[in-house]
């Protein structure tokens, strides 16, 4: 069943001549309980996606189905209550508060539904300690590490129970052995039902994802399948084998390889859109072929 | 909804108590502001307090009879008689006449005719200038009050050389507190005290005599003192029953009009009235002045409204954040609401501890005795409220309103 329903979505930002068209008519359908990989360059719009997906941005044109409801008419307020009670953020910059201690971080978004002060503590030490934080409860976010931040961030977006997980770039600030923790974590996560919806431009991580749609200039370009465990066909060519990377010419190397192994996106608009179906017909016989 | 206010409560308490001095320069305009709201009132409520004491002391059946009209609207002339004896003289227009047709009049039981003489009294301690009150014998019981030590004159006439002095003059001019058989010149004679007063009960401001400070002789001492020149500077009369008080003020007032040839060029009214005029005009300047302090409350406010758009913009990446884990529009603008509200409370409490310090100040050094009670601290309290509802409301509603997108990719 599908839980978002992207149709034609574009997002323009500016004015006049200094317009960028973050997103080009993407159309997606995500079915409940799938894990996203999103990959694309920089600029390519996995960011304003994520935003438009997750209530924080209004596509400039386009229609957005939510749970089977339209969403686009939806007032300011309610978009905050649907957010807070369907969707949990992740974001790559440790987004938590720093005035406030890991507990209250984890239990904020409780309050701001009501829920009873005891009830939310009960709540978000259960949390923690599902992410493995409930020793650091009474810690403030500067006095932990920045994997122990994602981890109460993770915390902190699940203990509403949403439906949708959305990470952006989760592991961009962690080392490995931390992104494998994290990654972990997705997967269980996954695991309990949830869809996920995670933004990535290591290859390695779409091991832990069922599908992975990539980006180019604002469009969705390809979009295929992966089995869980193992990195995606497309991906895996962006990896740069062998050696090491350690400086940041190796990384510039393997963005180029990431460049070179996404397609380009069709300069005409129309084969775009038949582009992008192509891929989404391959997926559709790629999960038949699973079951 | 409801539930996430006590935390912005206590977010608020603790980012004052994380930045103490910051938020202490925030909140200056305010604590300035309510001490000086305060302080103004309390003094004022202070003054009323001792007004009410005198009413209550002498009792509300004490008839005054003044020279000159007092026109009961213009607050001009009044501020200038407060508290004068001097200015008194000027406008002498009552004489022996009317003290003796006052005394006559039926339902009076006790009277006293009060003149003024000045001139300088020497004691063994040095020479002072002095106006010296004459009065009837009978100036104790009208004023309802007693003596600390010795006796009052027993009669008021001519030959007699005896004193009675206020609390306040006996340290001052004979260096002991109970002076009782010391002698002052005063006009060529020499005058024995024979008896101290009790403390009378004041109010500042007050148009009585402040009796504590005064000497009293004999009323037809003082009279050949000066050849009968000495100016009648008021009448006081008790009702034999505080029921036809008013009754007989009117009886007074007729024959004393038709004594001054259809003249009314007197005031006569009953104690409580002409204190009440005092604590009304007294209403009508403290309250102008409270409202020039408050304007400094609106410096405050501008100081808060100020501090908090910087430290919204300061925190548009938690702004952001909250937004992004489901914080509403308006559960922002009242975070932000009660941060400014909390920290102007703040300002207010502090104000409200230093109103204290400077109300025991005054109260020590000077006749004033400022009182704080509970609705001056309300007032303080909603005023302090509400300068951070209405200062903090431009700022809060600017955070509500911020994109959440823009707000988390703020560094
Ligand atoms: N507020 C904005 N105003 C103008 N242009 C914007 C704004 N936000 C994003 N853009 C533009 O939209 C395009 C897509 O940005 P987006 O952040 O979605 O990219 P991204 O794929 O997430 O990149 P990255 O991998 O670097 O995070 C970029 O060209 C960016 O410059
Ligand atoms: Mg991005």
């Amino acid at each position: 069943m599908s839980i978002i329903e992207l149709n034609d979505v574009s997002k323009i930002y500016g004015f006049g001549d200094a317009t960028t068209v973050a997103l080009e008519e993407v159309s997606l359908t995500i079915d409940e309980n799938e894990f996203i990989a999103v990959m694309g360059p920089s600029g390519s719009g996995k960011s304003t996606l994520m935003n438009v997906i997750g209530l924080l941005d209004r596509p400039t044109y386009g229609k957005y189905m939510l749970n089977k409801r339209s969403v686009d008419k939806i007032r300011t307020n309610r978009r905050a209550k649907i957010r807070r009670d369907m969707i949990g953020f992740v974001f790559q910059s440790f987004n938590l508060l720093p005035r406030l201690t890991v507990l209250e971080n984890v239990a904020l978004p409780l309050a701001y539904k009501g829920v009873g002060l005891k009830r939310r503590i009960k709540l978000a030490e259960n949390m923690l300690e599902r992410v493995g934080m409930d020793d650091k409860k009474y810690f403030y976010p500067n006095q932990l590490s920045s994997g122990q931040i994602q981890c109460v961030a993770i915390a902190r977006a699940l203990i509403n129970t949403p439906k949708i997980i959305i990470a952006d770039e989760p592991t961009g600030n962690l080392d490995t052995t931390s992104s494998r923790l994290i990654m972990e974590l997705f997967s269980d996560i996954h695991k309990t039902g949830s869809t996920v919806l995670l933004v990535t431009h290591n290859p390695e991580i779409t091991r832990y994802a069922s599908r992975v749609v990539y980006m180019r200039d604002g469009a969705v370009v390809l979009d295929e399948n992966s089995a869980i465990g193992d990195i995606a066909e497309t991906a895996s060519k962006t990896i740069y084998k062998k050696r090491p990377r350690k400086t940041i010419d190796d990384d510039l190397a393997g963005v180029s390889a990431i460049m070179d192994s996404i397609p380009q996106k069709s300069p005409n608009k129309k084969a775009s859109v038949k582009k992008k179906s192509k891929p989404g017909r391959k997926r559709k016989n790629n999960a038949k072929r699973k079951k | 909804m409801s539930v996430s206010y006590r935390e912005d409560i206590f977010l608020a308490i603790r980012t004052i108590r994380k930045s103490k001095l910051r938020s202490f320069l925030t909140v200056l305009g305010i604590i300035i502001g309510i001490v000086s709201v305060v302080t103004i009132v309390s003094v004022a409520k202070g003054i009323e307090k001792q007004i009410s004491g005198q009413i209550n002391s002498t009792g509300k059946d004490l008839i005054v009879v003044r020279p000159g009209q007092l026109s009961k609207s213009g607050s001009n002339s009044l501020i200038n008689s407060l508290n004068e004896l001097s200015s008194i003289n000027s406008v002498s227009s009552l004489s022996q006449a009317d003290v003796n047709s006052v005394a006559n009049t039926s339902g009076i039981s006790e009277s006293s005719g009060i003149n003024v003489i000045n001139g300088k009294i020497t004691t063994s301690q040095g020479t002072y200038s002095k106006s010296v009150l004459g009065t009837s014998d009978q100036f104790p019981d009208v004023m309802n009050q007693k003596l600390a030590y010795g006796e009052y004159f027993d009669s008021a006439s001519t030959n007699i050389y005896q004193a009675v002095i206020g609390q306040n003059i006996a340290e001052s001019f004979f260096g002991e507190s109970i002076p009782l058989g010391q002698s002052f010149t005063f006009h060529g004679q020499t005058f024995i005290v024979r008896g101290i007063f009790n403390k009378f009960s004041t109010a500042p401001l007050s148009i009585t005599a402040d009796y504590n400070n005064s000497i009293f002789i004999p009323y037809f001492t003082a009279e050949s003192l000066t050849n009968s020149t000495a100016p009648v500077y008021e009448i006081l009369a008790k009702a034999s029953s505080a029921n036809n008080a008013s009754s007989i003020e009117k009886q007074i007032n007729k024959n004393l009009y038709k004594l001054h040839g259809d003249q009314q060029d007197f005031t006569v009214m009953q104690q409580s009235q002409s204190l009440a005029i005092t604590s009304g005009v007294l209403d009508s300047i403290t309250m102008l002045i409270a409202i020039i302090a408050g304007i400094s409350l609106v410096v405050g406010g501008v100081g808060i409204m100020n501090v908090t758009l910087v430290s919204i913009t300061e925190r548009t990446k938690e702004i952001g954040i909250r937004k992004s884990i489901g914080a509403t529009n308006s559960q922002i603008l009242i975070q932000f609401l009660i941060e400014s509200s909390v920290l102007s409370l703040f300002g207010g409490l502090l104000g409200v501890i230093l109103s204290f310090l400077v109300d025991y100040i005054i109260g020590a050094t000077t006749s004033l005795s400022p009182v704080i009670d509970l609705p001056i601290l309300g007032i303080a309290f909603l005023l302090s409220l509400s300068v951070g509802i209405i200062f903090g409301s431009l700022p809060a509603f600017k955070a509500a309103r911020k994109d959440p997108i823009l707000a988390l990719r703020y560094e």
